[in-house]
């Protein structure tokens, strides 16, 4: 049933569609909705898949802004709160003499985030526009983005452990900050615009660009 | 996309989807974002944070990004920079949340809070832990960003306080911040604290919380209860101390009399320097003759109460009187009436009494009376201070021998109450008395009437006896300074005749004399004795009666009979106690009587001893108490004057242990003792006996029987051992037959069976063993009787043992009683050993029977007097087990 697909040619030109659950191609026809080796639903290509790339993309560059302008935590020392911008904990960390450690927090908790939203929306704009790109080079980004997306909830983890053992009142105490809802808002539409992209259109707009 | 897709399908049957240009709703969130982002970015555009400058002198404390500033605890700003001023301090460069720049105004005052522990406050302890911070007191006037930083906190006065204006002398320990206490709750402080333009007065300023500002009244008086207050006064000083708060910050007190209007803003209150100084009492005039003494601000009192004070005294040469205003408590004032005196309270130190002796030191000071009806007199305020109280008092007059143990001012007791006072001594126009001027109390002046009577209250009373020392004295005061006192020989509850004008008494020496006094003044009563010799008195030494000085000696003379003559002086007084039944005897010295026995003093008194004396007594029944010749017999003792001893003669064959003095006794008592020894014709040595008139009737019959007792060792035991040392004595068994003085004097007691007393038994025994007279009896190791005799029988082939078995355990003995020696002790030698049984030490040494009744027969009759019992010759052992019952 399954004829060989060509090398050059998107699977669309050779009436295929790929099953993104079983990795298994089937003919396109019109009525199939579903794969029908495992049954789920299935489609040629995402529909609104940019769009939603692309409106989860504009959150997450709303958010960034107040994630590393406000404070992230709140220090309770003494009865007094000490508030921590993200850049002012990593300077902390700097001032106090561990270089490493802050540049692992500057590259997780800024760079990577301002990163992703840069690299996915290089490559949505690619897709759309038909930029010719090498497609290889945009899968590679959006893989490593995909990737390393789910770490940048590290520090909203940090975070929460911070919270649940410093906890002794007006004594010392760690709350979140408005930096911390902003950032992890950030963190997840950036994992949602990456998942929501379709890759076969880095494909596609190679294909029409040639 | 998808037109490619339809170019790269060739069937044309199919509809041509149009590609769905739509837009996904997933736009809907980046929206919201958005407006969120536009809303966040207007909120930071409109609240920008304002900076503003702080001068402060120096910036210790001051940390950049880390001192905040405060409003009402909030904090509304961070300090972000310090810099040095160009000419002096520090402008501290701080940014103010935009929530809080209405704050900012030209007179907010800005200054610093850090750590201030002082003693009566500690502060800003928050800013150990958290550092300093920048206080902000919002005030008035244009927005403002530069400020000079105050140096300390300011009052802060709080919302509709009421605010009251305060004049004082001086600022005692008034400070900004000095509480002001109600009922010792802080209602309010001192706001501010200014001199007067005039510098003679101190305004003070303070805030009253507005929920106690209704407290506050028209007619409050505020005084100052700061630190602490030492009033030296009578009673010692006094340290008054409000709280500890107040001895340290100072504090102000005030008072909020019920019924007076609500205060009003303008009204200024004076500030009083305690408590006392807002009292505003009564003010009256005082006028003195002098004012010795009188130390300023002098305290009136009323029975020891202060109710005022005086305030200035002056001098006014007009009345030449010294004029003191004076203040007197409100409460009291309505004392202060026409009939009121006012007089002076000085120290009085005498040996009779330590007066108001605080007044040495403290100065003097000024009591108060009020009149007894004071309710209805008209108040006065103008009154001339006396130099005593004057009291209604009934004077009267004594008349005394001499003033021995009188002084002036000596009081005068009732019952040991003062009712008055001696008020002065003065001699009688004849000069042969003393005249004693005396003031009795008007409100005991009932207790005198025309019976009474007065006597010296003698200070110490000593008698000293073979009993010991006994010391009377009354209250140290009258040992002093003497007194008198009045004695109302008739009861209260009598009629009594009463006072008339020009009644004289009689002072007495005591109250003794006072009772049976009278004739007081009259000539004495000579009364002639005769004695054959010279008593051991001297002219002067007193005559008692029952120890009651009434006269003494006045002449020693031989009298024509060459018997001696005393001639004794009887105080008129005691006239009625020489009577035909008087008798009179010696008491001079003292007698000792030193036998074996002990020494024995006698002595009537200390005086006596000294000087001799005389007493006197009645007896009834006293015959031969004068000689013919119409003189009095003075008796060696009150025993020869009383109770003449009568004699009863022995007759002994030997007299040896007997001595002149030797006791003779009946039943242990003593009734006599021999007073001769004497050889009659016959060579019987006579003893006489003199026996106490009471017991001569008992022993003076024919049947009595004396006999010698001395002491007696014997292995069986000692007896009457104090013999050896007191001597030996006579003693008695009365008889009862008729009146007889001469009997035979025994050397040994008679047998006591004669005696009839208990039951008399004969046990017969093969020999006497080592029974003695006087061996015990024993029943169950109790001694129950005593062998009286042992003989031989009359045949010699036994002997016969008499015992006496006392009267309680008669009943004992029953007619199968058996008896068996309990004397020594037994040997018994077997295989097993040897055996020793002593039945006790005594029987040991003093030999005794024992006897017990079998329980194997009941019960037989008791034995009768005399039966005839055989004496065992051993012990079985069974006996010892016999329990019978024998009832009483």
């Amino acid at each position: 049933m399954n004829k060989p697909l060509k090398s050059g040619l998107s699977a669309i030109q050779q009436d295929t569609q790929l099953c993104k659950e079983c990795d298994r191609s089937s003919t396109i026809s019109q009525h199939k909705t579903h794969c029908p080796h495992c049954g789920t639903p299935i489609s040629v290509r995402t529909k609104h898949s940019i769009q939603k790339t692309w409106a989860l993309l504009c959150i997450a560059f709303i958010f960034i802004f107040p994630a590393n302008i406000y404070p992230i935590t709140f220090l309770v020392k003494n009865n007094e709160a000490y508030p921590d911008t993200i850049f002012s904990g990593i300077m902390t960390l700097v001032s106090t003499g561990m270089p490493g450690i802050a540049l692992i927090v500057f590259v997780a908790s800024m760079l990577v985030p301002v990163l992703k939203i840069i690299a996915l929306a290089v490559i949505s704009l690619a897709a759309h526009f038909k930029w010719k790109m090498n497609p290889k080079r945009q899968l590679l980004a959006y893989t490593i983005v995909d990737w390393i997306g789910r770490w940048s909830i590290l520090d909203l983890f940090v975070i929460s452990i911070m919270m649940a053992v410093f906890d002794k009142g007006n004594l010392l105490s760690v709350y979140p900050g408005i930096a911390a809802t902003s950032f992890t808002v950030v963190v997840i539409t950036t994992l949602f615009a990456a998942q929501s992209f379709d890759t076969r259109l880095i494909w596609d707009a190679n294909l029409d660009a040639n | 996309m998808p037109t490619n897709l339809n170019s790269s399908t060739d069937s044309t049957s199919q509809p041509v989807i149009a590609p769905a240009r739509s837009i996904s709703p997933i736009w809907f969130l980046p929206f919201i974002a958005a407006v969120l982002a536009i809303w966040i970015l207007f909120q930071n555009i409109t609240h920008r944070n304002v900076q503003i400058s702080i001068h402060f002198t120096n910036a210790d404390g001051i940390i950049v990004d880390k001192t905040k500033v405060r409003y009402k605890g909030v904090i509304v700003g961070t300090v972000k920079k310090v810099e040095l001023d160009e000419v002096d301090g520090v402008n501290v460069i701080a940014e103010i949340e935009s929530h809080a720049t209405f704050l900012l105004k030209e007179k907010s005052k800005l200054w610093l809070v850090s750590p201030k522990a002082s003693l009566t406050s500690i502060t800003g302890l928050d800013t150990l832990f958290s550092g300093s911070y920048i206080n902000i007191l919002p005030g008035e006037g244009e927005d403002a960003t530069e400020f000079m930083a105050t140096a300390e906190q300011p009052i802060i006065i709080p919302d509709n306080a009421l605010l009251i204006n305060l004049s004082s002398t001086n600022a005692d320990s008034i400070t900004v911040g000095t509480p002001i206490f109600f009922k010792k709750i802080q209602v309010g402080e001192i706001a501010r604290v200014r001199l007067d333009k005039s510098g003679k007065h101190v305004n003070i300023q303070a805030f009253i919380e507005k929920k106690y500002s209704s407290l506050v009244k028209q007619k409050s008086k505020f005084w100052n209860i700061s630190g602490l207050n030492a009033n030296l006064s009578r009673s010692g000083v006094e340290f008054k101390l409000d709280s500890l708060t107040t001895l340290i910050a100072g504090g102000i007190t005030f008072s909020s009399p019920e019924g007076s209007a609500s205060t009003d803003q303008d009204k200024v209150y004076q500030l009083f320097e305690n408590i006392a100084d807002s009292q505003q009492g009564l003010s009256i005039t005082l006028q003195l003759n002098n004012t010795n003494n009188l130390p300023k601000r002098a305290g009136i009192l009323f029975k020891g109460h202060g109710i005022g004070r005086i305030d200035n005294i002056r001098y006014d040469s007009a009345s030449q009187l010294f004029v003191a205003n004076a203040t007197i408590n409100p409460a009291f004032s309505e004392l202060v009436t026409e009939s009121a005196e006012f007089w002076v309270e000085q120290a009085a130190v005498s040996f009779s009494k330590i007066e108001n002796l605080s007044n040495l030191i403290t100065g003097d000071f000024i009591s108060f009376s009020h009149g007894d009806n004071y309710l209805n007199e008209k108040q006065q305020t103008t009154f001339m201070v006396k130099s005593d109280q004057s009291k209604e008092t009934l004077s009267l007059t004594l008349i005394a021998d001499n003033a021995n143990g009188l002084s002036e001012n000596a009081p005068i007791t009732f019952k040991g109450l003062t009712i008055g006072h001696i008020n002065g001594l003065t001699l009688s126009n004849d000069s042969q008395h003393v005249q004693v001027n005396m003031d009795i109390d008007q409100q005991f002046a009932y207790l005198v009437n025309q019976d009474s009577k007065f006597h010296l209250l003698s200070g110490v009373n000593i008698k000293a006896s073979v009993q010991g020392v006994e010391v009377d004295s009354k209250p140290i005061q009258h040992i002093i300074q003497g007194g008198i006192a009045l004695y109302n020989p008739t009861p209260s509850n009598q009629e009594t005749a009463p006072l008339t004008e020009d009644r004289n008494f009689y002072l007495y020496a005591s109250k003794e004399m006072a009772k049976l006094g009278k004739d007081a003044f009259a000539s004495p009563l000579q009364v002639n004795l005769l004695s054959k010799e010279l008593p051991s008195v001297s002219i002067g030494s007193p005559v008692y009666y029952h120890k009651l000085a009434i006269g003494e000696v006045s002449a020693l003379n031989l009298h024509d009979s060459s018997l001696m003559q005393t001639t004794i002086n009887i105080n008129p007084k005691f006239k009625h106690l020489i009577t035909e039944q008087t008798i009179f005897w010696n008491i001079s010295g003292f007698s000792v009587n030193a036998g074996l026995s002990g020494i024995k003093v006698d002595a009537q008194s200390l005086l006596s001893i000294a000087t001799g004396g005389i007493a006197l007594a009645f007896s009834p029944d006293a015959t031969g108490n004068k000689t013919q010749n119409g003189a009095y017999r003075l008796y060696n003792s009150y025993q020869d004057a009383t109770q003449p001893l009568k004699q009863i003669t022995l007759l002994y064959d030997d007299a040896s242990d007997l001595k002149v003095g030797n006791k003779i006794k009946l039943k242990g008592l003593e009734i006599g003792e021999i007073s001769a020894l004497d050889l009659n014709n016959n060579n019987q040595v006579v003893v006489t006996l003199d026996i106490m008139e009471n017991y001569f009737d008992k022993v003076a019959k024919q049947g009595s029987r004396f006999w010698i007792v001395r002491s007696d060792i014997s292995l069986s035991g000692a007896k009457h051992l104090s013999t050896l040392i007191s001597g030996v004595f006579i003693n008695v068994a009365p008889g009862q037959g008729q009146v007889s003085k001469q009997f035979v004097g025994e050397v040994a007691p008679p047998t006591l069976d004669k005696d009839k007393v208990g039951l008399s038994l004969i046990l017969t025994a093969d020999n006497a063993g080592s029974t003695n007279i006087g061996s015990p009896i024993y029943h169950r190791k109790i001694q129950i009787g005593e062998v009286t005799d042992k003989r031989l029988n009359s045949n010699a082939s036994g002997v016969e043992i008499m015992i006496n078995i006392y009267p309680e355990f008669s009943h004992l003995i029953r007619e199968n009683s058996i008896f068996w020696p309990a004397s020594g002790f037994n040997l018994d030698i077997g295989i097993t050993g040897a055996a020793l049984k002593a039945a006790s030490l005594t029987s040991l040494l003093k030999g005794g029977i024992s006897m017990s009744t079998t329980d194997n027969k009941p019960l037989q009759p008791a034995a009768a007097d005399y039966s005839t019992f055989k004496l065992k010759s051993g012990l079985d052992e069974d006996w010892l087990d016999w329990k019978l019952n024998i009832p009483n």
